[in-house]
């Protein structure tokens, strides 16, 4: 078992990422959960950013992290949607109801399917459709 | 005017699937709402920043149970991106959305490319032995 490093969180760098977070989520409705899964593992090793007396090789921790972003971008999230509404940016609110159901039970189905699909190859996948659109609403 | 939502609401489905597996839906929702059902940029936006309260919500709902979550390092990074939020938000209402639009494809190019090509390097030193 390996001794969890007894190191103090870098909490400056982590205050700079929660804002840069919070900035990408406001400013493009998305994206503040991205930087923290690719940065979080980076800026704290795991037995820094998981202390308790569990031996680590226990645990899966790229979705310890996913966890931790979704936790944080959660109440972000809401904060960023009441200030796009204060601002004027108000979507059909019958589509913001008939979204309930569908977001809702995708995010359960996801979860639960997590760990179990060939997540590596979702991922390619995924980001060859995203650098393609991409491309496309910049040029 | 306004589209069949069946579409939509599809496509909200299979995003949130995608966002509760981790695969990085952020931006697949909008790209959807943008490209195919023709929405503009900053209502795109606001629908994806609902659907994410949904989506992650109900994904937490699991993980909350089995995993590690650590509620001081939450609690602080949320309290620190909370004033980034506003600032983003801000943003979205005096930048032209053709700018904001361009931003969100960098971004989706910036964060697609590394995983299309590899380099990710997500941690995954541990295999699972129970």
């Amino acid at each position: 078992m390996k001794k969890a490093a007894h190191k103090p969180l870098p909490w400056l760098l982590l205050g700079v990422t929660g804002v840069g977070a919070g900035l990408l989520n406001g400013l493009l409705g998305a994206a503040g959960g991205i930087l923290l899964v690719a940065l979080l593992p980076r800026l704290t090793p795991p037995a820094v950013l998981y202390p308790p007396a569990v031996p680590l090789g226990m645990y899966h921790e790229r979705r310890d992290i996913l966890a931790t972003a979704l936790t944080v971008m959660l109440p972000v999230s809401a904060v960023s949607g009441v200030f796009y509404r204060v601002g004027g940016i108000r979507p059909d609110p019958t589509l913001l109801l008939l979204l309930v159901v569908p977001a809702a039970a995708g995010g359960f189905i996801g979860a639960r399917l997590l760990g179990k699909l060939p997540d590596q190859t979702l991922k390619k996948l995924f980001a060859a459709l995203v650098v393609v659109a991409g491309i496309r609403m910049l040029f | 005017m306004s589209p069949s939502p069946i579409p939509i609401l599809i496509a909200a489905f299979l995003s949130a699937i995608l966002s509760g597996l981790g695969v990085g839906s952020a931006g697949i929702f909008v790209l959807y709402l943008t490209l195919i059902a023709g929405f503009p940029q900053p209502e795109a936006q606001a629908l994806n920043l609902l659907f994410f309260l949904l989506s992650a919500g109900a994904a937490l709902l699991l993980h909350i149970r089995e995993r590690r979550i650590p509620l001081r390092v939450v609690l602080f990074l949320a309290a620190c991106a909370v004033p980034g939020a506003l600032i983003g938000s801000y943003l979205v209402r005096v930048l032209d959305p053709t700018l904001i639009r361009k931003l969100f494809g960098g971004m989706l190019v910036v964060t697609g490319l590394p995983v299309l090509l590899g380099n990710t390097k997500t941690p995954r030193r541990q295999k699972h032995h129970p």
